[in-house]
């Protein structure tokens, strides 16, 4: 009986820690998404602070989420400009990217390290949907882990357009920074 | 004649000062608009004065409506920190309860003011002044001061 008991609480125990390993979600309100473009004329550098990001360490799957009008830039008028003639975000106040790692299997969600990982997915912007994929890296430390990405993005798939005056101003590719301190998911 | 001519020179001297005044102060406009920074909202007068809870509640029963009212406006919203929470650059958000196990309203400090968090401890009641950018998973200000 006792055997019996110690065999239960053995199976109780190996279920919760493998569903904590495998159903682990990662989570952050807080997360760095910043862009920049660089011409000889111009620097533009933008920064969210406040991306909503989850990633599912038993599969994968990943989600992205900002509000565009929380990206902040040195220069008010750009950030004016940004919204109102660019990426318009009165009429299209979100940009999300929704995905997955496809080299999943190779992160180890429970051993501190640094993994590199491929990721593919659908960016939205501007009320415009692509296919997007990058490289990146998945820092595990302490439980939590630190997923950083760097890809460039064509402001004309996402039909934003530069008008000819600023054109020397603006690059037509932006490059998009992701650098996001998730926690798991209580 | 000579007389004539002087005050006709004059005349011009005069029309010349004045459009390279008005050009040195459209380029010192221009500058100014060009470089200027975003404004600090501590103190400044808000066009929109609510609770937390009622500020979340108009977001999570339409978000559509609720931006027209209140996207990129200057709010001064009250309530009570559920949360403070830093991000590895050390910016703080400060979380107001909107009473629901859901969200809340996320505060991003102004960097200029990003300090205040350390003066703050859950439970307490303020008011604090910010720009609205919408609703995520919490209706989110960015450039926050407490007032």
């Amino acid at each position: 009986m006792i055997r019996m008991k110690k065999i239960i609480a053995i199976v109780v125990i190996v279920m919760m820690s493998s569903s904590l390993t495998f159903a682990q979600k990662y989570f952050t309100k807080n997360g760095n998404v910043s862009f920049h473009s660089k011409t000889a004329m111009e620097n533009i550098d933008a920064v969210n602070k406040k991306a909503v990001a989850v990633i599912d360490a038993s599969t994968g799957a990943m989600e992205f989420a900002v509000l565009m009008k929380a990206f902040e830039f040195e220069r008010a008028l750009m950030q004016e400009h940004f919204n109102e003639n660019y990426v318009e975000s009165d009429t299209y106040p979100k940009g999300s990217f929704k995905g997955k790692i496809t080299n999943s299997s190779s992160v180890n969600f429970t051993t501190d390290g640094s993994y590199p990982v491929t990721i593919a997915g659908k960016m939205s912007i501007h009320g415009v949907t692509n296919d997007v994929t990058a490289k990146g890296t998945i820092v595990v430390a302490g439980g939590k882990i630190n997923a950083i990405s760097e890809f460039t993005i064509l402001l004309a798939d996402y039909n934003i357009e530069i008008p000819s005056v600023v054109k020397d101003k603006i690059q037509k590719s932006i490059k998009i920074i992701v650098n996001v301190w998730l926690e798991p998911k209580s | 004649m000579l007389a004539h001519q002087i005050t006709k020179f004059m005349n011009i001297k005069k029309i010349l000062l004045v459009i390279l005044v008005l050009v040195v102060i459209g380029a010192a406009y221009g500058y100014y608009q060009y470089t200027r920074g975003n404004k600090d909202l501590s103190g400044a007068k808000a066009d929109v004065s609510i609770s937390a809870v009622d500020l979340y509640n108009e977001y999570s029963a339409d978000e559509k409506i609720a931006n027209t009212k209140y996207l990129s406006k200057v709010i001064s919203v009250r309530g009570k920190i559920s949360k403070i929470d830093k991000d590895a650059t050390g910016s703080a958000s400060i979380m107001l309860d909107a009473g629901s196990d859901m969200g809340g309203v996320s505060c991003l400090l102004d960097t200029r003011h990003n300090d205040e968090a350390a003066k703050l401890h859950n439970g307490d009641s303020v008011l604090i002044n910010g720009s609205c950018t919408g609703m995520l998973s919490d209706v989110v200000l960015v450039r926050c001061s407490v007032q």
